[in-house]
């Protein structure tokens, strides 16, 4: 140090650029012994943690946004939806008082134990006689800092299908079960009906989004669930407490068949019709039935949703006399 | 006897001093100073052709892995297979998820990014053999933006930064880029 200084700053640098040269060499020899023993450790020291590839500069730009988009949710109207209990749960894993999925096409499967995902690394090093790489994903993802690691079994959880009530769920993800459209006679728009006349209600079932049947399918690792979502029943709330239960969209009123009047509806009606005269809020359920097949396994999933409303004024019947 | 044990003292005193710094220097030279160590050993052409050989291989794999990214980005299709053909593990799970984080937001990137990349350090005695390398990576007109309209996603963006990345050799003699990190905080 005193040479050094006694020889001015131009020549310090290159003592000082030595010194930490051999620091380094020494360094460097002992993270290569480290390297030789233990290969996790060497893929960590090469590994870039938290910040992004150089290719991905804008990576974590994302990270402020609320919640992921693309994480199996339902096209809306998702709240009606019944859930089954699903005895085994294998669709969702839980960490850290969430649900994860267990798979993720990239990352891998999950393991419950540790909170990481993990996947076989591509391509593969050389490794340890029956051990092998695996890509390990820790933090659900939004650390995308990720490392492989040599391990002699695969980790929990690795390699395991997917769950096919699980797949007959993203399915039914990738379709809209239409709320019906209801159609009463008679209706409050059009005139108002009488005391103790039938009712009668319908709905469309031209278009397969409101009663079905609405075919999807699902794939992962090789097994494919099919799935036909079809209405069972459309529950009709007439507005007074009264329901009626129909089995399918009903049949329409047609107001210039004169022969109709004061008939009961063949398939959907309410037909001793309103006691009081007043306006009546007339709304409906349909009951989907989803049935799933696949992978070996077969199911139901119940979905319900919930119609607009529509209208009906009742008066009371009056004799006219003169 | 005296003075043979002296002499045996002395050899082991010199043996014990040479082999410290020797050692010490050894392992710096393989990483940081590596063609001095070539022209030390008297056989310069056989590892100083390896090394460019390793060099060059390395260089391409990481323009390789700039243009394979670019053009998955574009797309915004995480499972481009122009991806793996320059990039590895864990490098290369990481590149997918953010193109494929990039796609459920409905953007991709546009544009093109300048690459200025030199080797730092070439490591062939290490197992796996490995090769540093650092670029100057102008990202000025590298933009991620919403698909449809074209908007700059706020927030996103980055000028010339000091990029590091390291390319491996795998069994089938393929040097691939694994690992790499764009230095934000360094500006270049």
């Amino acid at each position: 140090m005193l040479t050094w200084a006694a020889e001015g700053a131009p020549a310090r640098t290159p003592g000082v650029s030595a010194a930490r040269r051999a620091l380094a060499g020494i360094g460097l020899a002992l993270l290569l012994v480290a390297g030789t023993t233990l290969p996790a450790a060497a893929a960590r020291r090469a590994g870039p943690g938290a910040s992004c590839p150089p290719d991905q500069p804008d990576c974590s730009v994302w990270d402020d946004e609320p919640g992921k988009p693309g994480g199996g949710g339902n096209n809306g109207g998702g709240d009606d939806e019944d859930e089954d209990d699903g005895g085994g749960g294998d669709g969702v894993c839980r960490w850290d008082g969430r649900t994860v999925p267990c798979y993720d096409d990239l990352k891998g499967w999950f393991n419950s134990a540790d909170g990481c995902y993990y996947e076989l690394a591509e391509p593969q090093n050389e490794a340890p006689e029956g051990q092998h790489w695996y890509v390990q994903t820790c933090n659900d993802g939004t650390d995308v800092g990720n490392v492989t690691v040599v391990l002699r079994e695969a980790p929990p959880g690795f390699g395991a299908p997917p769950n096919p009530a699980e797949l007959a769920r993203r399915a039914l993800a990738t379709i809209t079960l239409k709320r019906a459209p209801l159609a009463v006679a008679p209706r409050k728009d059009n005139g108002p009906g009488l005391v103790g006349l039938p009712v009668w209600m319908w709905s469309d079932d031209k278009d397969p989004g409101y009663f079905g049947p609405i075919p999807a399918r699902a794939s992962d690792r090789g097994v494919t669930v099919e799935i036909t979502a079809k209405v069972s029943e459309i529950v009709w709330d007439m507005g007074n407490g009264d329901r009626v239960s129909c089995p399918d969209a009903g049949t329409p009123y047609d107001a210039t068949d004169k022969n109709l009047a004061g008939r009961t509806s063949p398939t959907c009606g309410y037909h001793k019709g309103y006691q009081k005269a007043g306006k009546y809020d007339v709304t409906a359920t349909t009951h989907w039935k989803v049935t799933w097949n696949g992978g070996g396994q077969s199911g139901e999933i119940l979905v319900t949703r919930n119609s607009g409303v529509v209208q009906i004024q009742i008066n009371e019947l009056q004799v006219v006399t003169r | 006897m005296r003075g043979r044990q002296l002499r045996r003292a002395a050899i082991c005193l010199l043996a014990v001093v040479a082999a410290v710094p020797v050692t010490a220097c050894a392992s710096g030279r393989e990483a940081a100073e590596w063609p001095a160590a070539a022209q030390d050993d008297g056989q310069p052409a056989a590892p100083d052709i390896d090394r460019r050989a390793a060099e060059k291989a390395a260089l391409d794999a990481y323009s390789g892995y700039l243009a394979a990214s670019r053009t998955a980005s574009g797309r915004s299709d995480p499972r481009a297979p122009e991806l793996s053909r320059f990039i590895a593990d864990p490098l290369l799970t990481r590149v997918q998820l953010s193109i494929r984080d990039a796609k459920e937001h409905g953007a991709v990137r546009t544009g093109t990014l300048k690459s200025d990349p030199t080797v730092t350090a070439v490591s062939l005695d290490a197992n796996p053999a490995t090769v540093e390398i650092q670029d100057c990576l102008d990202l000025t007109g590298y933009r991620l933006v919403y698909a449809k309209d074209k908007r700059v996603v706020p927030g996103s963006g980055a000028g010339r930064h000091l990029s590091t990345a390291t390319a491996t050799r795998y069994p089938d003699g393929r040097w691939l880029i694994n690992s790499g990190a764009l230095h934000r905080d360094q500006p270049c």
